[in-house]
């Protein structure tokens, strides 16, 4: 699904990730982990298309496709979603308007019709339970005054919603209590599917306990230093990262 | 000039198009209110032919316990000067004005708004907002007079610049007598969100819908209570693509 070959990127001067290798298949979960500034949501900002970072070398197909030669939105359409580490307010857009644009958007390039209004309002019913979230933020604006929580169970709610292929979640974990954790992995764990994939990005060994991973990353540096399975998240909750960083 | 009286409750909806200069004096009896929502464009000939501004001046005099509700839409036009004076005469009169304006390279518009607090226990508010993509002003005079006590006199300036050589000018002024007042105001000039963008897109949304989509959050405010507001949006919309 996602082959990601030698890549190397820079925001400003500043090269930040330096030969990144890694596959994803379909059906599978990986686990990137590292400490700060490592490079880890530059990863997912240049898988998503933003435009502040720049690719310097190296490859990423996705769905068979040079996705590095598509655009944001077309990235989106195509089956990548990113699950924001920061989700932004965007005020007088409300969620309803605008998750009916992206929907009807991504169907528009996949050359489906405008989804009926009721099929609209039952999806996002149900899509909403998943992730426990109250009618009452579908009537606010996109993510404003949305408390921490409210945001990171939103962007799982988007994920819902649009389905994609493969989904990179970026530190969905942080900031949340147990409750909210607990929420936003099950929600995570109820839409894996054996079409799709995720990656989810993560400080914390204990998101790992609800969405078992197939495959856990360390990048430091740019640069994956250390791939395992899901044993992996536990040692280095135990011991850190130390004596990967120093081997 | 055109002088009207109202002295009932009145709403007036326009959509000028802009030929020549215009003069016009609302006088608004005690108790009485009016709810003006007045479109302005300049039709292509005119537009070609302007050299100076067309000037629009409307006056508003506001008797005791009069309400009035002003909306200007100043969409599509070459040079318009646009002033209003609001005289609070009578007591416990108040006075909501709002307005949008948008302007393409080329192209400018000027607001001018006197808002007189001659006596006490009257309110104002202003909020105006603006796409800017030629040149716009605002100048916004709020006057208190010495007996105007209680008072309460807001005004609020926003702008989006659509791009580099875009310009703004806003020009708060506030002259104050009085000191029990409640006076308060904020201008900003700034740009499409990027992040905010950015996120649309993520989402599968493209560039130019998301673009058009934060233009319209923006505006909402000013336009989402006017009775013809489908034929409205059209316009704004149609005026937006040649920005
Ligand atoms: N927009 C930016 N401008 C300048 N430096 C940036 C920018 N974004 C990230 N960086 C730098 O890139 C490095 C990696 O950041 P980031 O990818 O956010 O790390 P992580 O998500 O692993 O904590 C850090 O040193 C950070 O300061
Ligand atoms: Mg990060």
């Amino acid at each position: 699904m996602l082959k990601i070959n030698n890549l190397h990127a820079r925001v400003e001067e500043k090269e930040i990730l330096k030969g990144i290798n890694l596959t994803v298949n379909a059906g599978e979960v990986h686990a990137i982990m590292g400490p700060n500034g490592s490079g880890k949501s530059t990863l997912s900002s240049v898988l998503a298309g933003n435009e502040k970072f720049i690719v310097t070398e190296g490859s990423v197909e996705f769905e068979g496709q040079n996705l590095l030669e598509q655009s944001i939105e077309k990235r989106a359409a195509m089956g990548l979603f990113l699950g924001f580490q920061y989700p932004v307010e965007i005020p007088g857009v409300s969620m309803a308007n605008f998750l009916r644009m992206a929907v009807n958007s991504q169907r528009k390039t996949q050359g489906l019709e405008p989804i009926k209004a009721g099929e609209f309002l039952k999806m996002m019913r149900e899509k909403a339970e998943i992730v426990e979230l109250g009618d009452k933020l579908m009537g606010r604006a996109v993510n404003e005054g949305f408390s921490g929580g409210e945001k990171k169970r939103n962007e799982i709610f988007q994920m819902a919603m649009l389905q994609p292929k493969l989904a990179v979640l970026d530190e969905t974990d942080s900031g949340l209590d147990v409750d909210a954790l607990r929420i936003v992995a099950t929600g995570v764990q109820k839409l894996r599917r054996p079409d799709n994939a995720t990656i989810v990005i993560t400080h914390y060994q204990r998101l790992l306990d609800y969405i078992i991973p197939d495959f856990v990353h360390v990048l430091y540096d740019g640069k994956i230093i250390h791939s395992g399975t899901k044993e992996l998240a536990l040692e280095i909750e135990e011991k850190g990262y130390d004596w990967i960083i120093n081997k | 000039m055109k002088t009207y009286d109202i002295t009932t409750q009145q709403h007036i909806s326009d959509h000028i198009q802009v030929a020549g200069d215009i003069d016009i004096v609302y006088n608004i009896r005690a108790g009485a209110q009016l709810d003006l929502q007045q479109i302005t464009t300049t039709k292509e000939n005119a537009k070609e032919n302007a050299k100076d501004s067309t000037k629009i001046n409307i006056t508003y005099n506001l008797e005791q316990g009069a309400t009035l509700n002003v909306n200007t839409l100043d969409i599509d036009n070459k040079l318009l000067h646009r002033t209003q004076t609001f005289n609070l005469i009578g007591t416990g009169a108040s006075a909501n004005a709002t307005g949008l304006y948008i302007t393409a390279d080329g192209e400018k518009s000027t607001n001018n708004i006197k808002m007189n607090h001659l006596n006490p226990n009257c309110t104002s508010s202003q909020t105006y907002k603006g796409l800017v993509g030629g040149v716009s002003e605002f100048l916004g005079h709020i006057f208190i007079e010495k007996d105007a006590q209680h008072t309460q006199a807001l005004q609020q300036n926003h702008n989006i610049l659509l791009n580099p050589s875009a310009r703004v000018i806003s020009n708060p002024w506030l002259e104050i007598y009085a000191d029990d007042v409640k006076c308060n105001h904020g201008a900003t000039v700034g740009k499409n969100d990027p992040d905010a963008i950015y996120y649309l897109r993520q989402r599968g949304i493209p560039e130019l819908d998301a673009k058009k989509l934060m233009l319209e959050a923006f505006i909402d405010e000013c336009v989402m209570n006017h009775p013809s507001k489908d034929e409205l949006l059209e316009l704004i919309s149609a005026k937006l693509k040649t920005l």
